[in-house]
């Protein structure tokens, strides 16, 4: 009897699971949907829309295919100037008699709104959400892909995928107290911006009868030149250039531009650059060094490519600010380290990536006006060194004393990089065995835990500086072992890389080559960009020491990421939300739907764009073949 | 092992249980619900004297260990239950959510159940054995 009972309980609540699963998942799921508007019809709905624009053509004269209904768009200048419904019945587009009447279209010079953007977005589908319940509602939306609707007793408010992102709430949620981290809707300003869409003060908010919802676009526009036939867009982005080397090339240099541009008398960058407003930060305290000696380091990597003395002068002015970058006690005869004028603490970071571009820019341009000052950097870092090869993280030069203790992010590899670029220009044994000290340290000694047996860290300027070491260490087995651990790492990595095929890539196919946990949070360039770059060394690492199915599965796995970086640089094709495409060209976003550009995002990029440039076909047809 | 050992194995516990999701719950992660709060307390409060009378072989502590332990099972079901929907939400709102997020909700279903439904689901089958009841009887 009581077994009976037990029995039925577990069947009952199994059932019960099931049914909430299968009522849940297809009840808030929004309907596959196939094209509603074919590339044949796209073009000629735009081309019928933009002479209604210039007032050539009557309103009533669009027409085209299909049963839909949507919006097309004029964004100048990153603004919605004007917006109306399309609707297409029985061969018959009607388009609202706001866009082609538009005081403020009217008023625009024939050039700046020759400038202005045409696009069409068509509503494919709508499901409910689960509004009432806050860490479900931030979640409701796939950030820059669906769209947020207010249904009201008369009428509907839709906030289109494009004002979610104009109006910057889609990174809006902080679930943890962690820097950096956003997830999620920003629910109070979605809601906030709908109610005043909607015309509801509060009071009329909670007397008015409503019913949020989300909904799914499918979204054209026209490319910024006109030349072209109108551009797929998904989640705020068009395609980028297919993948060949030139168009790596291209990527690399404009990245570069963007920091010669950004670079203010006496060598600063504008340290991030939020598109949105067409706003640099100014805040001195948010200013970082490290990053500063990054871009440094990549603008006279560029030059050495390039041999233009555009990104030589401005490697070296970013150069002259960081050895300007010395407060008490860090420039000594025989010791200099890098931190901000007046500041107790310096760190290591600074130092180290200001040592790699002083050592860069003598390698690239033979110039040797920063060599004593990266032989002193380069003392500092020693000192640095403990006896096990770790490196102490920071140090208060007044007192000359090092913090035994603090350890960040990053530094030690940094660092032992730094040394390995440095002895390449200056082979001298010290150099080399404190590099080999560190990577030993770094891959061997500092994983000698359980989880290191699970997991591996941010190491991709260790494994950068393991491939920059390689010809300086001897051959023997210890070296073996740094370079396993760096293939180790390249395929732990491949786990988190989105792959073809791949279940989330179904509702995001953007994701494609990106690295993730899942498919709640949209590709970020950071871990793409820095992680290309410590893949691209374990290539050659994989490729020198005979590794070749390692080495192909690594090629495939640089492909991929490069093909994601070239597609989320910011281009006149995907710049219409920005006032100010000019100062955002080049440059990448955090993310599609965190859309601030920083100079260490760049860096990234496109020392991996550069260095990746071998890899691609020299010239392609269409996109390339799935990775994997 | 003897009842008696049972028994007090039990009773220790649900001490050391009521003890854990006091702190975890009070302290680590605190909820922002006076009725949360209230809740909690009971549950905390109804272990920790279910425990007391199992250690010291008295009498009422079959019926409390009976209730703390049903009450802390259907508290895992549900709990079970909200997870597996909200992660149906999830992928009805994404889709496939991967490998990785499927992982990650089988290990937070398999947390709550170790935390939540272990200790009920053997007491329960401790104190609804005849001998145990019978031996809480007589003593």
């Amino acid at each position: 009897m009581m077994r009976r009972a037990l029995l039925g309980l577990v069947v009952g609540y199994s059932l019960l699971l099931a049914a909430l699963w299968l009522g849940i998942s297809r009840r808030v799921a929004v309907p596959p949907g196939t094209t509603v508007v074919p590339p044949p019809e796209r073009a000629a709905l735009i081309a019928r829309l933009r002479a209604l624009v210039d007032g050539t053509l009557p309103p009533d004269a669009a027409t085209g295919g299909g049963e839909w209904n949507g919006f097309a768009t004029v964004w100048c200048r990153g603004r919605a100037l004007v917006r109306g419904e399309v609707k297409s019945r029985d061969g018959h587009t009607a388009v609202d008699g706001a866009l082609a009447g538009s005081e403020a279209l009217r008023a625009l010079p024939p050039s700046d709104r020759a400038a202005c953007r045409i696009k069409v977005d068509v509503l494919t589908g709508r499901a409910p959400i689960a509004a009432g319940i806050e860490p479900l509602f931030v979640l409701s939306l796939i950030a820059g892909v669906d769209g947020l609707g207010l249904q009201l007793p008369d009428r509907e408010v839709l906030l289109l995928p494009d004002d979610l992102l104009a109006a910057d709430l889609l990174a809006g949620h902080r679930p943890l107290p962690v820097p950096d981290l956003t997830l999620g809707l920003d629910a109070r300003g979605a809601v906030r911006l709908l109610a005043l869409r909607a015309g509801l003060d509060a009071d009329a908010w909670r007397r008015t009868p409503h019913r949020l919802f989300r909904f799914r676009t499918e979204s054209f526009i026209e490319p910024a030149a006109h030349d072209r036939p109108p551009l797929p867009v998904f989640r705020g982005n068009t395609p980028g250039p297919p993948l060949t080397r030139a168009a790596l090339r291209e990527a690399a240099v404009s990245g570069g531009a963007w920091l010669r541009d950004h670079q203010r008398q006496g060598g600063r960058f504008d340290y991030q650059y939020h598109t949105l407003a067409d706003q640099p930060t100014t805040d001195e305290n948010d200013y970082s060094l490290p990053r500063h000696a990054g871009a440094a380091y990549y603008l006279a990597q560029l030059h050495g490519a390039t041999r233009d003395p555009g990104f030589r002068e401005a490697a070296r002015q970013a150069l002259r600010h960081l050895a300007a970058s010395r407060p008490a006690g860090c420039d000594r005869p025989d010791l200099a380290c890098v931190g901000a004028p007046g500041s107790e603490q310096v760190d290591l970071g600074s130092s180290a990536l200001a040592l790699l571009a002083a050592a860069e820019y003598q390698h690239a341009t033979g110039d040797s006006e920063f060599a004593p000052f990266a032989r002193r950097l380069a003392a500092f870092l020693l000192a640095m060194q403990r006896p096990d090869g770790e490196f102490c993280h920071l140090y208060r030069p007044f007192e000359g004393l090092r913090d035994e203790r603090s350890k960040l992010l990053y530094f030690s590899g940094e660092a032992a990089f730094a040394l390995a670029r440095l002895a390449h220009l200056t082979p001298e044994p010290r150099y080399i065995a404190a590099v080999d000290n560190a990577l030993h340290y770094l891959t061997e000694k500092s994983n000698d835990t359980l989880a290191a047996n699970f997991f591996y860290g941010e190491e991709h300027w260790t494994c950068i500086a393991v491939d920059e070491a390689w010809d300086l260490l001897p051959s023997d087995r210890r070296r073996e072992r740094f370079a396993d651990y760096c293939e180790g790492f390249g395929a732990f990595l491949r786990k988190s890389q989105f792959v073809a095929g791949e279940g989330p890539l179904q509702e995001q196919p953007d994701l494609l080559g990106s690295y993730g946990f899942s498919s709640l949070m949209p590709p970020h360039s950071a871990p793409v960009a820095s992680r290309s770059e410590a893949m691209l060394s374990t290539l050659r690492l994989a490729e020198r020491r005979g590794h070749a199915a390692e080495a192909d599965a690594l090629r495939a796995q640089v492909l991929g990421s490069l093909r994601f970086l070239l597609d989320h640089q910011v281009r006149d094709d995907n710049a219409w939300l920005m006032p100010d495409p000019g100062a955002a060209r080049g440059g990448f976003l955090m993310s599609d739907v965190k859309r601030t550009i920083r100079i260490d995002l760049i860096q990234h990029a496109c020392s991996a764009l550069l260095r990746g440039e071998a890899l691609a076909p020299p010239q392609t047809h269409g996109r390339p073949p799935p990775i994997h | 092992m003897s009842i008696r050992g049972a028994l007090r194995l039990h009773g220790a516990l649900d001490l050391g249980f009521a003890g854990l999701y006091a702190w975890v719950g009070f302290s680590v992660v605190r909820g922002r619900s006076m009725v949360f709060d209230i809740a909690l307390g009971a549950v905390v409060a109804l272990l920790a004297v279910a425990g007391l009378a199992l250690l010291a072989g008295a009498r009422i502590g079959r019926p409390l260990g009976i209730a703390a332990s049903t009450l802390l099972l259907a508290f895992c079901l549900v709990v079970v239950a909200l997870l597996v929907a909200g992660v149906a939400y999830l992928r009805g709102i994404y889709g496939p959510l991967g490998q990785g997020m499927a992982f990650g909700s089988v290990v937070a279903a398999a947390l709550v159940i170790e935390l939540f439904g272990l200790l009920p689901i053997f007491q329960l089958r401790l104190l609804l054995r005849r001998d145990v009841a019978r031996h809480l009887a007589g003593g």
